[in-house]
Order: C-alpha cells, then sequence, then structure tokens
C-alpha cells in the first residue's frame, strides 16, 4: 500500500482498512517511568493490558534520554515504586536518599521483569500515528511499526507519551508551554564521563564554595553516602567563555548521578532554547546543536576541572531529553498556588514530593540565562521540600472519553510543572492511572465516571499512602 | 498531508550505511535529506562493536572514500585504533561508538545533509513504477516527503517493500534468518586482568570448529592494541552445566577498544526473529534484555577482571543480522563472496568475513548441521566487488538500496551484513542516486563509467591493482 500521484498530479492515500492488529482491555503508550508504572498497575488489577512504546526499551526519559535520577526522596516512595527502587537497590543498581541515583541499564531489565511478573505485554518500535475516534470516544489508537499501519483497540487508554500525543490528536484540549507566551523549558542531551577522580572533584567544590550554589540539594558531597551532585563552576565557566572555549549561552556546568566508584557521572548541562519537542525539525537541530556543547563541555571539564584531568565521554544519551511540550487541560487545572499552600482533594490519587524554590522557575526558564548572574535561584536561594496531592480530575482530559493522562502532560499550570514533570509525579500518576483505568474497563464506565472510592482503596491496598500530605504538612523538615 | 519541498536524493536510515550515503549524495552535488527514525546517526555502529573486514585477508585495503575518511579521522584523534590484520577476520579497526558518531554528525553537517531525526518512514509515495518520496510519521503526524532519488538504509529494506519491488525475507528455501542480538558494554573491566587469563589459558581463545583450522589465536595476539574474539569456551560451559547461563552461545565475544575499561560484548541471542515483524522484535528486545543480565552476572562472578565491572549501556534498538533481500538485477553469491569477484560494474568492495551465526539448532548452514550455539565463519582472502545491478531493485525506479538489504543471496549477505561493507555500500548508493537525481536518468540507466569515475574521486576502492581487476 503506498501513497499514489494521480493523473492530475494530486498525490492521494488510497482508502484502506487497517488491520487490527490487538483489542486490550488497557492500552498505555509510552514506556517512560510515566507507562511503566500505570502498565504495572493496570496488570496488578487484573486487566489485560499492552504497553506500546516507540523505542526498544523501556525507561524513556530515565534511560534513552539517560536522566538516571529519579527525582523523589527514598523515604517518600510507597508501594510499586518504592519496589522498584528495591529491587534496584537489590543489584547495586541504585543509591537512595535525597534522591535516587539508579543504574540505567539495570533499570530496563528490573522494569521489563516487573511487567511481565503482572502479565503486561509490550511492543516496543512502536510509534503512534493516529487515534481511532467513535464520536468523543478514543477506542484505541493506529501506530505504524515495521509491520506497516495496524490498529490496536482498548477500552481505556491511557496517554502517557509525555508530549500527550495521543490526547492531541484525539481532540482533547491542551496547552503547550508556558500559558502567556507559549515558550518551553530547554532541552538537554545528557551525557556520561569516566575515569573521574570523584575524590578530587569533591575536595575542589569543598574548598571552592563561592563558585558554586549554595543551595545543599544542588552541591552535595557526601562521599560516605555516595550522594554527590555538583553545580555551579561559574568563575570557571566564564573564563573559559572569555577564551571562547565554551558557547556564549552557557553559565555554569552541573554533574549529577554520580557512581564515585566507577569514575561515572552524568553531565547534565547542554541547553537548547526555542525548541518545540512536538516538531521533528526542532528535535534534529536540538540533537545537533547539543552534541557540539557536549564536545565543549567535556573538553572543558578535562583541561579546568580537577578530577577530570584522565576523564572521557563514555556515552551520550540515544535521545534529546525534552523538558516541557504540551499539557492537557482536563477536569481540575493544578496551579502552583494549590501545591505551594499544601491543597487537598476528595479525589486524590497520588502524593508526590520534591524540593523547589516556591515562585521561581524550577531551575530551567524557558526564557534562558539559566544559571546567570541574574539567576537568584541558582545562586542564592536554597529549595524546600513539597509534598502535594494530584487530583483524579488532573488526570481526565476533559471532551474527550476512553482517554486517561499521566506524567508530564497532566492537567497543571506551567509554574506547577516545575513540581509534576519529574520523574516522582510520573510514577505517581502512572500508577493512579493504570489503577482507574483498569477499574474503568472491568465496570465499563467511561474513567470520568469511575468510582473514586474503589480506586482509592485499590491505591491504598498497591502500597500507596494517600495521607501524606495530611499527616506531614506541605513542606515539612524531615520526611518520615 | 503537510508536504515538505522536494529535495534530489532523501536516504531514509541513519544507519552505518545511510549516515555515509548522505554525504556521499551531498559531495556528488545533491540537495539531500537524511531521515531517522531515533535521535542519533550511526545505527549498530554505534554500539561499539569493532569494524572489521576493512582490508581482507590479503591485506589489501577493501573500504576506501567516505567510510574510510571516518575511521581516519577517528584514528587521528586517538578515538580509534588504526586497521590491524587479523587472520580471522581480515583486519579490525576498535573506534569509540560515542566520538564515531559526533564525526559521522559532522561530516554531514559540513556537507550541508539536512537531517530529520526523530521521524519513521510509514510509506512511499508512487507515481507508477517510480518512488517520488516517502511518508514519515513523526511527532507533528504524518508528512509528505518528495525527492527525485531515494536511498533505501533501512536495513529491513522497508522502503522497497512498501514500493512493491521484489524481496527475500531470509534464507532462499526456508526463510530462516540469522538470530538476533543485543549488543552491549561493560565499563569498568580490569582488560589486563582478562587479557592475564586468556594468556594462562589460551584454551580459552580456541576457535569455533567451523573457523578456518590451523589458526587458532595465541598469546601474541593478546599484544594487538585492541582485541575482537569468541572467547572462554571452558568458562561458558562450565556455567551452562551449572545452570546460570542458557544463552545459546557457546562463547563470549569480546572487543576491546580505546575506551579505558569498556568491554563490548557480543553474546545474546534470539533464534527465529523476523525483524520486520513487530511482535517477534518485541519478544527478541525483551528476551535479550534478560540474556543481558544474565550474560553480564556471569562475567561477574566467573571471568577474571570482570569482578568489578557494570552493565555501561546496549544497543537502543536490538541488533538484527538479517531480513529481507531485495532482488535487483544481479544477486550476489556465496561463490562471488568467496572468489573475490570481479564486475565490470563495481561500485564498492566487501571483505567482512562470511558470518553466519547458528540459524536454529539443527539447522544446515553451508552445508553442515549445526547446534545453534556457535558460529559458521569464512575468512575473505580477497575482497569481493559488489556489482551496482545489487543496489537497483528489479522493478521499481528512483530507489537505491544500500546496506545489509542489498541484493545477495543469504549466505552472501552473511558478509555483506559487515559495518565496512555497509560503509562501501552506503558510499555507492549515496553517489548513484545523486548522479541519477541531478541527470534526470533512472538510477538503473546511469552511465556506470561515470558513476565509477565520481567513486574513484572520492576516493572509494572498485578494483585492485592498475584498471580493472
Amino acid at each position: 500500500m503506498a501513497a499514489l500521484i494521480d493523473a492530475s498530479g494530486r498525490i492521494v492515500e488510497p482508502s484502506r482498512d487497517v488491520p487490527v492488529a490487538r483489542e486490550t482491555d488497557v492500552l498505555v503508550v509510552g514506556g517512560g517511568i510515566a507507562g511503566v508504572m500505570a502498565a504495572l498497575a493496570a496488570g496488578r488489577c487484573g486487566a489485560r493490558t499492552l504497553l506500546a512504546e516507540r523505542f526498544g526499551s523501556l525507561g524513556g526519559t530515565g534511560t534513552s534520554a539517560m536522566m538516571n535520577l529519579f527525582y523523589v526522596p527514598y523515604p517518600a516512595a510507597r508501594g510499586p515504586i518504592r519496589e522498584l527502587f528495591d529491587r534496584l537497590i537489590a543489584r547495586d543498581g541504585a543509591i537512595p536518599g535525597e534522591f535516587v541515583v539508579y543504574d540505567p541499564e539495570l533499570y530496563k531489565v528490573t522494569a521489563l521483569e516487573m511487567l511481565a511478573e503482572a502479565n503486561v505485554e509490550i511492543l516496543p518500535h512502536t510509534l503512534v500515528s493516529d487515534v481511532v475516534m467513535h464520536d468523543r470516544v478514543l477506542r484505541g489508537i493506529v501506530v505504524e511499526n515495521k509491520s506497516g499501519r495496524q490498529a490496536v483497540l482498548s477500552r481505556v487508554t491511557i496517554d502517557a507519551s509525555g508530549d500527550a500525543d495521543v490526547s492531541a490528536r484525539a481532540g482533547a484540549p491542551y496547552v503547550k508551554g508556558r500559558e502567556s507566551d507559549g515558550k518551553m523549558r530547554p532541552m538537554t542531551l545528557i551525557f556520561r564521563m569516566g575515569g573521574v577522580d570523584v575524590g578530587r572533584l569533591v575536595e575542589y567544590v569543598k574548598a571552592h564554595p563561592e563558585d558554586f550554589s549554595p543551595d545543599p540539594l544542588q552541591c552535595m558531597l557526601d562521599l560516605d553516602h555516595h550522594m554527590i551532585r555538583v553545580f555551579g563552576f561559574f568563575k570557571l565557566v566564564e573564563e573559559a567563555k572569555a577564551r571562547g572555549e565554551l558557547w556564549q549561552d552557557c553559565y555554569y556546568f552541573r554533574v549529577e548521578s554520580v557512581f564515585p566508584e566507577r569514575g561515572v557521572l552524568t553531565v547534565n548541562a547542554t541547553r537548547v532554547y526555542g525548541v518545540d519537542g512536538t516538531k521533528a525539525e526542532d528535535l534534529s537541530r536540538a540533537e545537533i546543536e547539543t552534541r557540539h556543547q557536549m564536545l565543549q563541555l567535556a573538553a572543558f571539564a578535562r583541561g579546568r576541572i580537577p578530577g577530570f584531568q584522565r576523564s572521557f565521554i563514555l556515552d551520550s544519551a540515544s535521545t534529546i531529553g525534552v523538558r516541557e511540550t504540551r499539557r492537557i487541560r482536563g477536569e481540575y487545572i493544578m496551579t502552583e498556588d494549590d501545591i505551594v499552600e499544601g491543597r487537598r482533594y476528595n479525589d486524590v490519587v497520588a502524593v508526590d514530593a520534591n524540593q523547589q524554590n516556591p515562585r521561581q522557575q524550577g531551575g530551567h526558564p524557558p526564557d534562558g540565562k539559566e544559571g546567570g548572574p541574574q539567576d537568584i535561584e541558582a545562586r542564592e536561594l536554597i529549595a524546600r521540600m513539597f509534598v502535594y496531592e494530584i487530583p483524579y480530575r488532573s488526570l481526565v482530559p476533559k471532551d474527550v472519553d476512553g482517554l486517561l493522562v499521566a506524567g508530564r502532560c497532566i492537567s497543571v499550570e506551567h509554574h506547577a510543572d516545575v513540581y509534576t514533570r519529574n520523574q516522582g509525579s510520573a510514577m505517581a500518576t502512572g500508577v493512579a492511572a493504570g489503577v482507574a483505568a483498569a477499574l474503568a474497563a472491568h465496570a465499563g464506565v467511561p474513567p470520568r465516571h469511575v468510582d473514586i472510592g474503589a480506586v482509592q482503596a485499590k491505591l491504598r491496598a498497591l502500597g500507596i499512602d494517600l495521607g501524606l500530605l495530611g499527616r506531614l504538612g506541605p513542606s515539612p523538615e524531615r520526611l518520615e | 498531508m503537510r508536504t515538505r519541498p522536494e529535495v534530489d536524493v532523501l536516504v531514509c536510515g541513519a544507519g552505518t550505511a545511510g549516515a555515509i550515503a548522505a554525504i556521499a549524495a551531498a559531495r556528488t552535488g545533491a540537495r539531500t535529506l537524511l531521515i531517522e527514525q531515533s535521535g542519533r546517526i550511526g545505527g549498530m555502529a554505534s554500539t561499539g562493536m569493532s569494524f572489521l573486514g576493512v582490508s581482507d585477508a590479503g591485506g589489501r585495503r577493501a573500504l576506501g572514500g567516505i567510510g574510510a575518511e571516518a575511521l581516519d579521522r577517528l584514528t587521528a584523534s586517538g578515538a580509534a585504533f588504526a586497521d590491524r590484520p587479523d587472520k580471522q577476520v581480515g583486519s579490525v579497526t576498535a573506534a569509540d561508538p560515542v566520538a564515531l558518531q559526533q564525526v559521522l554528525l559532522e561530516m554531514l553537517l559540513a556537507a550541508e545533509v539536512h537531517l530529520l531525526l526523530h521521524a519513521f518512514c510509514v510509506d512511499v509515495l508512487l507515481d507508477g513504477h517510480r518512488v517520488r518520496g516517502v511518508v514519515v510519521a513523526d511527532k507533528a503526524g504524518l508528512e509528505l516527503v518528495p525527492s527525485r532519488a531515494t536511498v533505501d538504509a533501512t536495513g529491513d529494506a522497508d522502503i522497497t517493500a512498501r514500493s512493491g519491488a521484489r524481496f527475500v525475507l531470509g534464507r532462499e528455501n526456508d526463510g530462516a534468518m540469522q538470530p538476533a542480538t543485543r549488543i552491549f558494554r561493560m565499563a569498568g573491566v580490569d582488560v589486563t586482568a582478562m587479557l592475564a587469563y586468556l594468556r594462562e589459558h589460551p584454551g580459552e581463545m580456541s576457535l569455533p570448529e567451523r573457523w578456518q583450522g590451523g589458526l587458532d589465536y595465541g598469546p601474541r595476539d593478546l599484544e594487538a592494541p585492541s582485541v575482537v574474539m569468541d572467547a572462554f569456551p571452558t568458562l561458558v560451559a562450565e556455567a551452562r552445566a551449572a545452570g546460570v547461563l542458557t544463552v545459546p552461545r557457546d562463547r563470549i565475544g569480546i572487543e576491546t577498544g580505546p575506551v579505558p575499561g569498556v568491554v563490548t560484548i557480543n553474546a545474546t541471542r534470539v533464534h527465529g526473529t523476523d525483524g520486520t515483524d513487530p511482535d517477534a522484535l518485541s519478544r527478541a528486545e525483551v528476551e535479550t534484555q534478560r540474556q543481558m543480565y544474565e550474560v553480564a552476572q556471569f562475567l561477574r562472578r566467573r571471568v577474571p577482571g570482570f569482578a568489578r565491572a557494570w552493565l555501561l549501556d546496549s544497543s537502543s534498538r536490538v541488533g538484527v543480522r538479517e531480513s529481507r533481500h531485495v532482488v535487483g538485477q544481479y544477486v550476489l553469491t556465496l561463490e562471488d563472496v568467496l572468489a573475490g569477484r570481479d564486475f565490470p560494474d563495481t561500485v564498492a568492495r566487501g571483505a567482512y568475513p562470511l558470518d553466519l551465526h547458528d540459524l536454529r539448532p539443527g539447522a544446515e548452514v553451508l552445508g553442515n548441521r549445526v547446534g545453534g550455539h556457535g558460529v559458521t565463519l569464512r575468512r575473505i582472502d580477497r575482497a569481493y566487488g559488489i556489482p551496482l545491478r545489487c543496489l537497483i531493485p528489479e522493478t521499481v525506479d528512483a530507489l537505491v538500496v544500500a546496506g545489509r538489504a542489498i541484493s545477495a543471496s543469504h549466505e552472501a549477505a552473511g558478509s555483506v551484513r559487515g559495518q565496512a561493507v555497509c560503509m562501501a555500500t552506503g558510499h555507492a548508493a549515496g553517489t548513484i542516486a545523486a548522479v541519477s537525481a541531478l541527470a534526470g536518468i533512472a538510477p538503473r540507466q546511469v552511465d556506470v563509467d561515470s558513476v565509477q569515475r565520481t567513486l574513484r574521486d572520492q576516493h572509494a576502492i572498485l578494483f585492485f591493482g592498475n584498471g580493472r581487476a
């Protein structure tokens, strides 16, 4: 089957029957951490569950984009999330603490094992190109893969694509980027460096506190517990720029996910602004530009930072990391006020915790100059822990039935996205969407009419703690 | 449907063949667009495997042109070890895959190739028998990309298949395909300790039975800056007997290279994987991931040098050795490959060994019944020519094929699929497509002399000695 050029030169796609490859109760689109948790939860609820993923392995941003750090404090993790962490720890594949650093390869394997145990079927190498609608009800998706074009039908679909691809094509309302001007947070190509003398690096940072963020969350130097993260080198970067060794928009160097005894760490410091992750052209430009930045950063580190003299680029992410694109407009739109003030919801289905500077930009302003002299968040402020609830209504798109969302595309405002775009929230909303989808499919009701009490009961049965905010308040000193 | 402006040459797939094809087309003067499904360039070349058979076992250089230029650049910057002779595989060039991606990217940009990443070719646009472009699916939906000539470098001949041209899936008589493998890398390896163990246990370097006898590897082969071998048959047998290793391999493929403490591992295997069947691909992804962890545990616990090693990364897609073979005007045969044959219309040369992984337990491979755990290998003493006719599908116009899907028999494809050969056919395909698009004639009608002249000007190696063969 091909598109054809007819006698008048018009390009026509002959109408065709799209073969139905699968029918399932719950279809999860996207195998990032939100999709993995959604599929796991739906599978554990007994629903026939299929997970479609565009790459060959699971983990999405956490593996393919190499962001190998779950930005959620280990003590706040419950249920299947804690279970994933503990399985990784048992394999020497994770370091628990203020957040959880992990080994991406072991995470891929562990996620596969957990999904197999929950009888979830996986369809990798599968890209969603369209949706199957019956009036306003999403009945499934059209996929493109090595077999060509096929349809996958489902009772409930969970959009865990990150970019809300399914919701957008189904006609659900959404916003892209910041509400005021549509601008989006920058993209980053993450890479790892090996051969680093981490002890020397830590010594240097300790001896030059003035050149680093004062926030103990940004500069963690605990070699004993393997919790290391460094954000700064502000002056070294300015000097390198003056010599023409770094691009002009670069203001800092940042390493995290450090495995000290391996001499390996992750560099999260490339940045491209003004690019749209829903456009292939922009993604291509960002992939190219960040690879040049990567070379400059690696050369800078080798030449200028103690501990990096014998370091090298170990590998780079197989796809660029996208922080922000579309967010659906759901039955409820969470705001930053909701989070900071600790708003509670009758339909709470997820509780997440992470450290932020309230009323700022979450470290990655869409306007650029991140880490620059004017960026008080990078140079002066000290983040606080926030515990917050997410209502079920933020996972339910307006206007379209048969559909739930999980992950960073849930219904929140740009300034709340600072908190909810992280992997902790993605996991929590994933579990919630998986449970709700399974119950809705089983009961034969649209997800927006599912019995919320039953969803909450099932979440509790899976070990999720929906009372955390009530017990600790929105900004506790310590997590239990 | 959204439609892009027409390009002269469209290359589908930015793996080893496609990346080189796009550079070749652009350097030949064509406005060139390269479409790639993932976010990065290099495909299987970016997994950390060494390039084998850049030279043949007779010491003749087989790969020239743009592929050789990329490897030379890496060598000059210390990111690759220069081509060195090897008695089984002709030659070995070990390269840092991160640097390789960067070099390919720089060469693409310098040649002004336009890149469209994260875009999957899902259909072709046909005008009668002529391919006029492709339909891609990307984050923004479906989009039409018109072209004057198209290079199918998808590996699986996806474009050719959708255009209706003839192909053979797997082996001619029974459709059997070589098994799929996930290549992975381990870091934190004490390479010196690993090599010392091999030196003390030369039996662990012994060759599989169906390789050329009398050419066993020995301690001297460990002196090379990079080592490529299928090793540890005894340790593997012991682990299998103990039930801790279930992978259907009798040896572990190890490759060392310029990245300190990093070893590339070729040891996972799933038989009967049809790379054009999404369900089979899914099973292979899942199973090779399980196997990878098992092999890594085996190495850590039982192989000296790996005690503190960890899984660095694995290829972002499972590796498919064989799927569709396009049927061209000529089909390259086993005899052509083993005899180092020349053709008047030679546009590339190949010297990667004939490398046939056991199709399944009990299958027949080159006349022998195989156990399922091994590899049949034949050395290439004289690099063979690849005729232009193998790059052009029979019935469809404006389409050129590059990489492992070119017109070759199942057996011959066991050599054609090598990375160095993919670079050579990629170079040829890109140049043919550009010459055809710029002249406004079908690829099958291009003037062979002028294509060969252009390729030689671009330093491709077509014939040995003076003039023709």
